[in-house]
């Protein structure tokens, strides 16, 4: 890992702290959706509860659909720190 | 110096296929895993339909029946009249073929090179995919709507839509295609993190492979294979219903 000079030091420096970054705020992007979710489901159900089963569905669709931002973010940040930190 | 010295010893290898070179460069891995997944799918699909009965249904036809219903109400929901009859048959294709390409994963095959990884862990796949299911929501726009259906980019009102409508038209195979890649990959690397477990906490590889593998295909590729297949059904609609 050693840097053979500046320029590689800084482009690993680089690399690094930008997965970092990626990587943190797509944690809290998720969690922040997941929690929404979350809730809008238990007012839904505390609403009807009858709808649970349709709600249960639609409210793991709409996870899937806010974990893939923080997928992808883990994707980029591995890119960032195993590629291009390198 | 010590603790920076993880990243090399991890040599994680991003974007990194066999390749051979006939004017384009060929990822030879996503092509013959793509073959296979494609051949599963349609063995698989061909299978059922042989095989259906009404008497007697087996597990494997009730599965299909259940996805073959989901899609086709879906499709009605979104787009009610006039449906293409090939767009219910194309998100079915897409789901099944999608979580086989997902479920590859499975086969165990070495980290370096990976032989039989999921092709969308590629972006060419995934990028080739998005630009077919474009194109064809083009074409069923421009068919549902004629010119119009392309006119109304640059005639929208107000005019601040207009850009937004253009760039949607990036946008959505952007995103339909980075957001299956970016799980299916995500999944790869995060085998790879936990193999840099230090040793002394060997005995938490099992468990923690164990989870992940069951966190990853049982849940994260259903649902990707889902979410991709669901959104061409919306983006037809979007191209296709009118404006109220």
């Amino acid at each position: 890992m050693a840097a053979k000079d500046t320029t590689q030091a800084i482009a690993i420096a680089g690399g690094l702290i930008g997965g970092g970054l990626a990587l943190g705020g797509g944690a809290i992007g998720a969690g922040i959706g997941d929690g929404i979710a979350g809730n809008a489901l238990i007012n839904g159900i505390a609403r009807q509860p009858e709808a649970q089963g349709q709600l249960t569905g639609t409210f793991f669709l709409t996870v899937g659909l806010v974990e893939a931002a923080y997928f992808i973010n883990l994707a980029f940040a591995a890119l960032f720190a195993f590629v291009l930190g390198k | 110096m010590r603790a920076l010295a993880l990243v090399p010893a991890a040599d994680i290898k991003v974007g990194d296929h066999p390749t051979f070179k006939l004017g384009f460069t060929f990822n030879i891995d996503t092509m013959y895993t793509t073959g296979i997944a494609a051949i599963v799918t349609l063995g698989l699909l061909f299978l059922v339909v042989r095989n259906a009965s009404v008497e007697k249904p087996s597990k494997l036809q009730l599965v299909f029946e259940t996805v073959v219903t989901q899609v086709r109400a879906r499709v009605e929901e979104t787009i009610g009249h006039d449906v293409p009859t090939w767009l219910a048959p194309l998100g079915v294709t897409l789901f099944t073929f999608i979580l086989m390409c997902n479920w590859l994963a499975w086969i165990p095959s070495g980290h370096d090179p990976e032989r039989l990884g999921p092709p969308t862990a590629d972006t060419n796949l995934v990028y080739a995919m998005a630009i077919t299911v474009a194109a064809l929501y083009i074409y069923a726009g421009v068919k549902a709507k004629g010119a119009r259906y392309v006119g109304e980019w640059f005639t929208a009102k107000p005019a601040i839509r207009r850009p937004i409508l253009i760039l949607e038209q990036i946008i959505n195979p952007l995103s339909l295609s980075l957001r299956l890649f970016g799980n299916i990959f995500a999944g790869g690397i995060m085998l790879a993190v936990i193999a840099l477990l230090p040793s002394y906490l060997f005995f938490l590889y099992g468990p923690f492979h164990i989870i992940w593998k069951l966190f990853d295909s049982g849940f994260i590729a259903p649902i990707q294979a889902f979410i991709f297949s669901y959104l061409t059904i919306l983006y037809f609609g979007f191209a296709m219903n009118e404006e109220h």
